[in-house]
């Protein structure tokens, strides 16, 4: 997961999308689909948000992350309608439960792979500079989303030499586990940090000047339709909230 | 033209201004003591220094400069500089990782629920260090917003932003009333911002009307009814408490490890 969290180079995508339109998509997709309710309207809109991050996934030619949310979230809802009304008692419950979480956060978590697997650093950064962002908000993101990466590479290398070491998790202690692989781990993170920190302050993050940036970012006709599905599904979950819609 | 030594040598200099936080002045009489050799780099470095040309060392010494202003007045000295706020994204990005490595291990969406309590237990290793580094007004509630812009955008919901915001701020309060020292108000502080996680189940609770009855039509009165006695609304109030206690608890923990091996190691 972390090697894929925000890419340095910009990626090839049949339809790019502005990071903002992104983050909106994001937004409706988990808002919708988490406190949307059931039945009425929603039951056309439900579907429709559900298929966006799959039909981005598909432009952004990442067929593979496509699939599995096809196949996941299609056993899901395959399971609620058919498996549920067989199974009895807690059995039931737990398979209800499965799929009701599935079905409700996968589409979020996808939609989220899509902005992260799309946007590269600096755009995400100059979108943030654009809606006018603190810089209190964008240097912590922008340096967390830096870091992610490399935390994650040094986890892998520790659990690599732990598990050389014997230390696995169904090696007994799993208190000593967690300290033996986190506190290595806390330890590197911070030296990292630290140099990470004085090279950003070198090259001029947190100066008492305007930063320029060289991402060019803007909404065009592709952003626009996006743009209105989120308003419009946006708009009917406002309404149905207000009992005006069923 | 500048030769390359000289060239390195204005680097070094530039390099020693910012670290050893001492004055330009002393800074160019270290340069000036390198000799002749260096003569017309001095002339350069000076030159630039005065038309302003000095690219990055001029960005070193206006931040060099204002840290030593803020020395002087007692307001300043506290507000949030760009190396507070790097930190904040460094430990937001450790905590994050330690809490994701947590729930891939816990992972199953109907142990979901438990996470409430796993990732205050097991975040409050990085926390506590992250603490040390923690002396000004701002640093936890920032840590809380960027926890819950990162749910926002893996699709957790807008509600962690929130919860992110004002459980960070109580943290900050309290902290500040220890004045940033206190142990036994930093591990209350820690389990006051652990509960920033009931964020990402509150959307299983709002709007519940509505969900249940849905399910009342397609399932049948029995389910629902079922569901609502394992699910009951006051069980938000569990998790709120569940995350607060796990938090006192992993703040313990963090604060042993922290003295068993961080201040060990001279890194806390």
């Amino acid at each position: 997961m972390a090697r894929e969290l925000l890419r340095g180079k910009a990626v090839q995508t049949t339809i790019p999308l502005d990071p903002r339109t992104k983050i909106l998509l994001v937004l409706t997709v988990s808002t919708i689909l988490l406190s949307g309710g059931n039945g009425g309207i929603m039951n056309v809109v439900k579907p429709i948000i559900a298929a966006m991050p799959l039909l981005l996934l598909l432009f952004s030619r990442n067929v593979k992350m496509a699939g599995v949310y096809l196949v996941v979230y299609g056993l899901a809802f395959a399971a609620e309608i058919y498996l549920v009304p067989l199974t009895q008692g807690a059995l039931n419950f737990l398979i209800l439960a499965t799929c009701g979480i599935l079905s409700r956060f996968m589409p979020g978590l996808m939609m989220g792979y899509f902005l992260f697997s799309t946007t590269t650093v600096s755009e995400f950064v100059a979108a943030m500079e654009r809606m006018h962002v603190s810089q209190k908000i964008v240097i912590p993101l922008s340096v967390m989303f830096r870091f992610f990466p490399t935390v994650g590479e040094e986890y892998v290398a520790i659990a690599d030499a732990m598990r050389m070491r014997g230390i696995r998790l169904g090696g007994g202690n799993p208190a000593a586990m967690m300290e033996y692989r986190l506190v290595p781990l806390l330890m590197c993170s911070v030296k990292i940090g630290e140099e990470l920190s004085a090279s950003a302050l070198t090259r001029g993050l947190g100066a008492p000047v305007q930063r320029t940036n060289i991402c060019v970012i803007g909404f065009h006709v592709q952003d626009m339709v996006a743009i209105a599905i989120c308003v419009t599904s946006l708009g009917v979950f406002g309404l149905r909230v207000l009992g005006v819609l069923q | 033209m500048l030769t390359p030594i000289p060239f390195v040598r204005i680097w070094f200099v530039v390099w020693k201004m910012f670290i050893s936080r001492g004055s330009q002045q002393r800074a160019f009489s270290m340069l000036l003591r390198g000799g002749g050799l260096y003569k017309h780099a001095v002339v350069d470095v000076q030159e630039r220094v005065q038309t302003g040309h000095f690219g990055i060392g001029e960005v070193l010494m206006t931040e060099q400069s204002r840290h030593v202003e803020n020395k002087d007045s007692e307001p300043t000295a506290n507000r949030l500089q760009a190396k507070d706020l790097i930190n904040v994204g460094i430990f937001t990005a450790i905590y994050f990782v330690v809490v994701f490595a947590v729930s891939l291990i816990g992972f199953m969406p109907t142990l979901m629920p438990l996470l409430a309590v796993l990732v205050p237990f097991i975040g409050g290793i990085p926390f506590m260090l992250y603490l040390t580094r923690v002396k000004k007004f701002g640093m936890v509630f920032i840590m809380g917003l960027v926890l819950g812009i990162l749910m926002l955008v893996t699709g957790m919901g807008y509600w962690a932003i929130l919860t992110g915001f004002a459980f960070g701020l109580l943290a900050d309060l309290i902290l500040r009333s220890g004045n940033y020292r206190s142990a036994r108000k930093s591990i209350l502080g820690y389990g006051v911002f652990s509960m920033w996680v009931t964020g990402n189940f509150i959307p299983m609770f709002v709007q519940r009307e509505s969900y249940f009855s849905s399910l009342a039509t397609g399932y049948g009165e029995e389910y629902t009814q079922a569901l609502a006695q394992v699910v009951p609304e006051w069980s938000l109030l569990l998790f709120f408490v569940g995350s607060f206690v796990a938090g006192i608890l992993g703040g313990l923990i963090g604060k042993a490890i922290l003295k068993k091996h961080f201040m060990r190691a001279g890194i806390a």
